[in-house]
């Protein structure tokens, strides 16, 4: 993208606020419904009528199926804590992560959510594999 | 089998639903005990126990996890002897798992050793970061040692079926992103459900993307990038971190929808940083 080959691109923040603070790179718009507090300037996808192209992003934490309730139970709490720290939210913010936490069950109706949801967009946009292809 | 029909004399009738068991327990302990020449001094039997077979008794495998079972020292002793090394493996297995789902098994501390938290995705992307964080967090709120190794490719279900590998004990963990949830309708033939063979454990982090266009590119909108994307489809290309990530979904789905068939090369995850 930088040299010229592509000339467009979704991305991660963190590794493009700074060219786009050196002007190397053109921010058009953000994919969530509200604004960026590391990209306060640049409007969001909504704003400027494409709310389909609206998009999380989000990491979470998985166990192997049969791990002992006791021990799920303990690794929940312990980052449930973690994530409340202070550091960790400081951490996160520069990155332009939001902590996000919960129970197990959500995050578990969560993950089957976006199983749905992208399959449903794959299949709608015909989506494939180059071996596929 | 000797061991069965002598359980079942016992009284012992779940000893035949041990072996259906041990089909499913790919992996579990065999690192343990493949180091193990003498499979009986992995026992640990506490004294006093009566060597009779029907008897409930707590034992213990060396490097593994504690439970009560339906069997005995005779019974073990009889495996041992009489079994060529490999049944002898996947007998102890299943004797394993079966401790690890026995309701009265008895809660062990937990964690016993260093947390594996494996990463399908490259050092120094963004699931990286994230988990490196909290990884961090963890051991100075909670004393865990973590070992985080970065295992990516294949729309992050190289990462997640290594994970599937280790034993259900909570001492292997594994980070998904995004574009694992896409996995499913990208490569049908994946030998795993991430919503059956893996179980949740908390969400860490959501976050959105930007969409950046090269300062060469005459637009400085939305409208105005879809308008020159539709007038002249051939000369645009994106670009994204590989099939089934955010940036490639992003660029290929809805923007096939709202624009032309776009053309767009694949990127390769950017190469690891070290760690």
């Amino acid at each position: 993208l930088i040299n010229g080959t592509n000339q467009y691109q979704f991305i991660t923040p963190l590794p493009v606020l700074d060219l786009i603070a050196v002007g190397k790179l053109r921010p058009l718009a953000v994919t969530s419904t509200t604004r960026l507090p590391a990209l306060k300037d640049v409007p969001t996808i909504v704003e400027q009528g494409f709310p389909q192209l609206v998009m999380q992003d989000w990491v979470g934490l998985l166990a192997k199926s049969g791990t002992p309730a006791d021990v799920m139970a303990r690794l929940n709490a312990a980052i449930s804590k973690a994530l409340a720290s202070g550091a960790v939210r400081d951490a996160l913010a520069r990155m332009a992560a939001e902590p996000a936490g919960g129970s197990p069950d959500e995050f578990g109706r969560f993950v089957k959510s976006q199983i749905a949801h992208w399959g449903k967009v794959v299949r709608e946009a015909g989506i494939r594999m180059p071996h596929q292809q | 089998v000797d061991f069965v029909q002598r359980g079942h004399r016992d009284g012992l009738q779940h000893l035949e639903h041990l072996q259906p068991a041990l089909q499913a327990s790919d992996g579990i302990g065999m690192r343990h005990w493949a180091s193990l020449h003498d499979f009986a001094a992995g026992f640990h039997v506490p004294e006093g126990i009566v060597p009779a077979a029907g008897i409930n008794r707590r034992f213990a495998l060396r490097g593994s996890c504690r439970g009560n079972i339906s069997c005995t020292v005779q019974l073990q002793e009889a495996i041992v002897r009489n079994r060529p090394a490999s049944s002898v493996c996947r007998f102890t297995l299943s004797f394993l798992t079966a401790a690890a789902v026995l309701p009265d098994a008895q809660a062990e501390p937990y964690p016993r050793g260093p947390i594996r938290i494996i990463v399908p995705s490259a050092a120094g992307t963004p699931p990286d970061i994230v988990t490196r964080i909290i990884a961090n967090e963890l051991g100075q709120s909670e004393g865990w040692q973590t070992v985080i190794e970065n295992k990516p490719g294949a729309i992050q279900t190289i990462g997640i079926a290594e994970a599937l590998r280790a034993p259900a004990d909570g001492h292997t963990l594994v980070a998904i992103a995004q574009s694992s949830a896409v996995a499913p309708a990208l490569l049908p033939g994946i030998g795993f459900r991430l919503d059956i063979d893996l179980a949740p454990i908390i969400k860490l982090t959501s976050s959105h993307h930007v969409l950046v266009v090269h300062p060469s590119v005459a637009a400085n909108s939305v409208p105005e990038l879809v308008a020159l994307l539709k007038s002249q489809p051939d000369k645009f290309t994106f670009s994204s971190g590989g099939f089934g990530t955010p940036a490639h979904l992003a660029g290929s789905s809805s923007w096939r929808l709202v624009c032309a068939s776009l053309m767009f090369p694949i990127g390769r995850s950017r190469r690891p940083l070290p760690t």
